[in-house]
């Protein structure tokens, strides 16, 4: 739908406002703020600039965690790698290899209670992006592999009830995901989460979600939120106390 | 049977016994190949006189049949042996029971007393039985004492019962002699658990008569007493403990009465016991235990007026409680990596029992689902901390501000549970300590921390220094062995935002301080209040030492020591203590001397000498008042003390022992000791005369009042009889025999030729 152009600049104001005011109110990033660190590749690892901002946007207006918008690129070389536990990895396209320190370092991070997203901004399973992230990952874990997620996961329940692992597009109706100790160390989508959450300056989509249109670009925030939420309090809603709660509400 | 023996011995006139037996010395094999071969000889014949008429063939067979066996005869040599025999007499155990309950008086004098007149008043009996027995007299209690003599007066010292080692003790033969039967005088007041069951199943198994002379008509001894107090003798903290007290009355004109709990002279509970028409009642109390160790606890009834015993009207027992699993309540005021690393540590710690709650969407989010698409659920203030609070052995408040879910009224809850022995943490972040709104409530009385002035939280970044207390406390001793506790420090990722505060809280210790903010206020910081303990952690970002310092190549050991020393010290972890204490036993009788081991532990929780202990007893009722005695004992180079209480007046009391190495107060310990105020006899002192009569019943024996005579006591005759001489007449004295054979043979031999045969 064409927007008329004064709609569209009160749109991105009231983002650009909001997003600014929203940053005032959090101030700096304290120490146990979400922050979230995007790894940078030798591909094209930024296909969805500011996806991320928009995300930690959402958890922030509808969750207590306290957030920093920005989120900060870097190498997996870098000394801050450790004040961001949660990570994320987009792209288009293959990438090249990780150097020896750089997976030394993400092994580390993963191992000891990092938490990794990938999004494949290409939604092809098979092709470029998606070889790239295997070679990869069997380098980094060579003994493991990547499994799908059950639906009934706490992943899928940390937040919002989610029945399925929607994005921009649903090339796979799963997550996949690589355990470490009983937890998900790396979760895998196919689906690209960041095409469906991604705006524009003014604030519109910059992505149809096929097939389910704004429910299904619902669906994939709800369980970006899920996915945060579940870095932070792990299987906290597998405690017995959750479980007739969730339970009543799934019938 | 004695013609034989007259005839045979005429002049002797001793033996009154005879057998037939054999003097040969052939081997029974040869005997019975010759028997079988003089057989076939018969048969032989009687074929052979086939055509002779039957008489003169029954004839030549008998003649046959009386050589044959003139030669076995001959061969077996049978003699008379002529035997004087005697029977042994048996033997009767005579049992005294000399036991301290046996000194308890009757209408007639003390049970002892009349036991030693029913001796007396059936002498005659007595003197019949040891014509055919040997009377063999023992005393017994705990143990059988076998006795020459009767004795004139019966002791009464033992200060056990036990009926069934004493019968278990008897031995069934001695001397040659069986036993024949157990006279058993006593009260049946056995102090070993022996039931009415038991005592068929012993007197049946014995297969020897037990006569029991016991009290079975006396009017009963006037007490009130505690008979028995059942319970587990460990129990774990928090959970229900159930106690079971066995009351019996006799001789009192008793319908009910009151039996108390007491747990260091406090009253738990009381509760009303009715009796019944035996005079016995039983009553149970529930219980939680709140404290770990060893406690000292009283079941006792009120003296009655015209009691024969007082001493038993009180039971001390002492409980051992000991920790389940630690029961942790984490809440979260948003989720954060301070509280995930956190919560990560205490569930993989099989000892944690984690409940947490996060406050994962405050009232001012933006909803944009229906309650049915979201996994919240409420967040229950009213039954966590009220109800539940109790149960929990620790509280945390992870950054966590009560004002939003209206939860002022709850705090002084909070403040009392620790008062009462919880123990309660309080983490930073900007909406704890000062930022959450606490200063000025109950939470605020409790913390290590003093709050109420308006300081804003800090967001720079510092390394905590350690305090003098630090450098010792095994909470922020966190380095790698050996290694300088202020280099850790240096080490470790600096720290990120702090809560300020107005300093330490009367009786506080700082463990960590910010460096440069003024006035260095705590960042770590303990407290003991009332009962309980409290820890203020005044920063969010101690997480850093678990991740960050990851990145810095190290393992992140040092979080998971911090915290898992912080939460043992909370729950006051024993191991945790540098001064050990433990006594020889918990219970003493009366008249045994008390004693104990202090040990002392110095930092690296190795044995540390010479460290002064001051030991101070106190009554347990009364351990906040001054202590009955105090004395002073130095560690040796293993840190080890040995206490010497000696004896004490019954009671509870609590021994506490004070540890320090010159100017250093390096800790306390505590533990209680039960001095009895009667020893197990005078327990329960009643007559039990069904036990006797079940021993004696089951036995094949006979139950009597101690009123009543002995004259239809029989004794078992013995089995065993003794041959004191012996002599043997052959019965073929050679000659004759052959005499007879060969004529039997020549009477066989005409007799075949006149019939054509031969």
């Amino acid at each position: 739908m064409a927007l008329k152009r004064r709609e569209l600049l009160l749109r991105g104001a009231a983002f650009a406002g909001g997003s600014a005011m929203l940053g005032s109110l959090l101030g700096s990033a304290g120490a146990s703020d979400l922050c979230i660190a995007q790894l940078k590749t030798s591909g094209k690892w930024n296909p969805r600039p500011d996806t991320l901002r928009r995300l930690l946007w959402e958890v922030a207006q509808r969750t207590s965690i306290e957030v920093d918008l920005d989120a900060v690129a870097m190498d997996a070389t870098e000394k801050n790698l450790f004040r961001r536990p949660f990570l994320y990895l987009a792209g288009t396209g293959g990438f090249g290899e990780f150097s020896a320190e750089a997976l030394q370092k993400l092994r580390r991070h993963l191992t000891y209670g990092g938490t990794l997203l990938i999004d494949s901004a290409d939604a092809e399973p098979g092709g470029p992006f998606d070889v790239s992230v295997r070679r990869e990952l069997a380098r980094l874990f060579p003994r493991q592999e990547l499994s799908r997620v059950p639906p009934e996961h706490v992943v899928f329940k940390t937040f919002y009830l989610v029945d399925q692992a929607a994005g921009r597009v649903i090339r796979t109706p799963y997550l996949e995901a690589l355990e470490i100790e009983k937890r998900l160390a790396i979760l895998y989508t196919q689906n690209d989460f960041g095409g469906a959450w991604a705006r524009d300056a003014f604030g519109r989509w910059e992505q149809q979600c096929t097939p389910g249109g704004d429910h299904q670009r619902e669906m994939t925030y709800r369980l970006g939120i899920n996915i945060v939420m579940y870095a932070l309090c792990l299987d906290y809603k597998e405690d017995l106390v959750h479980a007739p709660f969730i339970l009543k509400r799934r019938r | 049977m004695n013609a034989l023996i007259r005839w045979l011995a005429p002049e002797e006139g001793v033996y009154n016994d005879w057998r037939l037996i054999s003097t040969t010395s052939v081997p029974e094999f040869w005997i019975i190949a010759l028997a079988i071969l003089l057989a076939i000889a018969l048969v032989l014949s009687a074929l052979g006189a086939s055509r002779l008429s039957l008489q003169r063939r029954v004839v030549l067979f008998v003649l046959r049949a009386a050589a044959a066996a003139v030669v076995l005869g001959l061969i077996l040599m049978p003699a008379i042996e002529l035997r004087a025999v005697s029977k042994v007499r048996s033997r009767v155990a005579l049992l005294l029971d000399a036991s301290r309950s046996m000194d308890l008086a009757t209408p007639a004098g003390t049970r002892s007393e009349r036991v030693m007149q029913h001796l007396a008043d059936n002498k005659e009996v007595l003197d019949r039985l040891s014509a055919d027995a040997v009377i063999e007299p023992a005393t017994f209690g705990e143990r059988l004492h076998p006795l020459e003599l009767l004795p004139a007066t019966l002791p009464t010292t033992d200060g056990k019962t036990d009926i069934a080692r004493a019968l278990a003790d008897i031995p069934f033969q001695a001397s040659g002699r069986d036993l024949g039967a157990v006279l058993l005088y006593s009260d049946g007041a056995d102090t070993e658990g022996l039931t009415v069951e038991r005592a068929k199943e012993i007197g049946k198994n014995l297969k020897i008569p037990i006569y029991a002379v016991g009290f079975a008509t006396e009017s009963a001894t006037a007490d009130l007493a505690i008979r028995r107090v059942t319970g587990d003798d460990f129990a774990f903290l928090h959970n229900s403990v159930t106690l079971d007290v066995d009351l019996e009355a006799r001789g009192l004109d008793l319908k009910a009465t009151t039996v108390t709990l007491k747990r260091d002279g406090a009253i738990v509970a009381s509760k009303e016991a009715e009796l019944d028409g035996a005079g016995r009642a039983s009553v149970s109390f529930e219980f939680k235990p709140n404290r770990i160790g060893r406690t000292a606890y009283e079941v006792s009834v009120p003296v009655v007026p015209g009691e024969a015993v007082t001493t038993n009207n009180t039971r001390s027992f002492a409980l051992k409680v000991i920790r389940d699993r630690i029961r942790v309540l984490q809440v979260a005021g948003r989720p954060s990596w301070d509280e995930r690393f956190l919560r990560e540590l205490l569930k993989r710690n099989p000892n944690v029992d984690l409940i947490s709650f996060f406050i994962l969407r405050s009232t001012t989010d933006l909803q944009k689902a229906s309650q049915d698409e979201l996994a919240l659920i409420p967040f229950p203030v009213n039954e966590l901390f009220t109800k539940e609070l109790g149960s929990f052995d620790i509280v945390i408040y992870q950054n966590f501000t009560y004002k939003p879910y209206r939860m002022a009224n709850y705090l002084a809850y909070i403040a009392d549970y620790v008062e009462r022995g919880g123990s309660f943490l309080m983490i930073g972040g900007n909406e704890s300590f000062e930022d959450g709104a606490y200063a000025g409530t109950p939470i605020a009385d409790v913390l290590p921390v003093r709050l109420g002035g308006s300081m804003p939280w800090d967001t720079a970044e510092y390394r905590p220094r350690l305090t003098a207390e630090g450098r010792r406390h095994p909470i922020t001793l966190v380095g790698e062995p050996g290694e300088p506790p202020e280099a850790v420090y240096q080490r470790l990722p600096p720290l990120l935002g702090a809560n300020t505060s107005l300093g330490l809280a009367p009786g506080a210790q700082a463990l960590l301080v910010h460096p440069s903010l003024p006035q260095n206020p705590p960042i770590v910081a303990i407290r003991e209040v009332g009962e309980g303990r409290s820890m203020a952690v005044a920063t969010d970002s101690l997480w850093f030492w678990r991740f960050v310092a990851v990145g810095d190549g190290g393992a992140g050991r040092e979080f998971d020591r911090f915290w898992s020393a912080a939460m043992r010290w909370l729950i006051k972890d024993p191991e945790l203590s540098r001064v050990r204490l433990s006594m020889d036993r918990t219970v003493h009788t009366l008249g045994q001397p008390a004693s104990a081991e202090a040990r002392v532990l110095g930092p690296d929780y190795r044995g540390l000498g010479d460290a002064s202990v001051r030991v101070d007893l106190f009554r347990a009722e009364r351990r906040d008042a001054a202590p009955e005695r105090t004395l002073t004992v130095k560690t040796g180079p293993e840190g080890n003390a040995a206490i010497d209480l000696g004896q004490l007046a019954p009671g509870s009391y609590v021994v506490r022992a004070t540890a320090s190495a010159g100017t250093e107060r390096i800790g306390v310990a505590e533990e209680p000791v039960i001095i009895e105020a009667t020893d197990v006899e005078l327990m329960a002192p009643f007559p039990r005369p069904e036990i006797l009569r079940a021993l004696a019943e089951s036995s094949g024996g006979k139950f009597f009042d101690v009123g009543e005579s002995l004259s239809s006591l029989e004794i078992r005759d013995s089995r065993r009889v003794e041959v004191d001489r012996t002599r043997v007449v052959p019965i073929w004295d050679g000659y004759p025999a052959v005499v007879l054979l060969v004529a039997l043979l020549v009477a066989e031999w005409w007799i075949r030729r006149r019939s054509g045969l031969l």
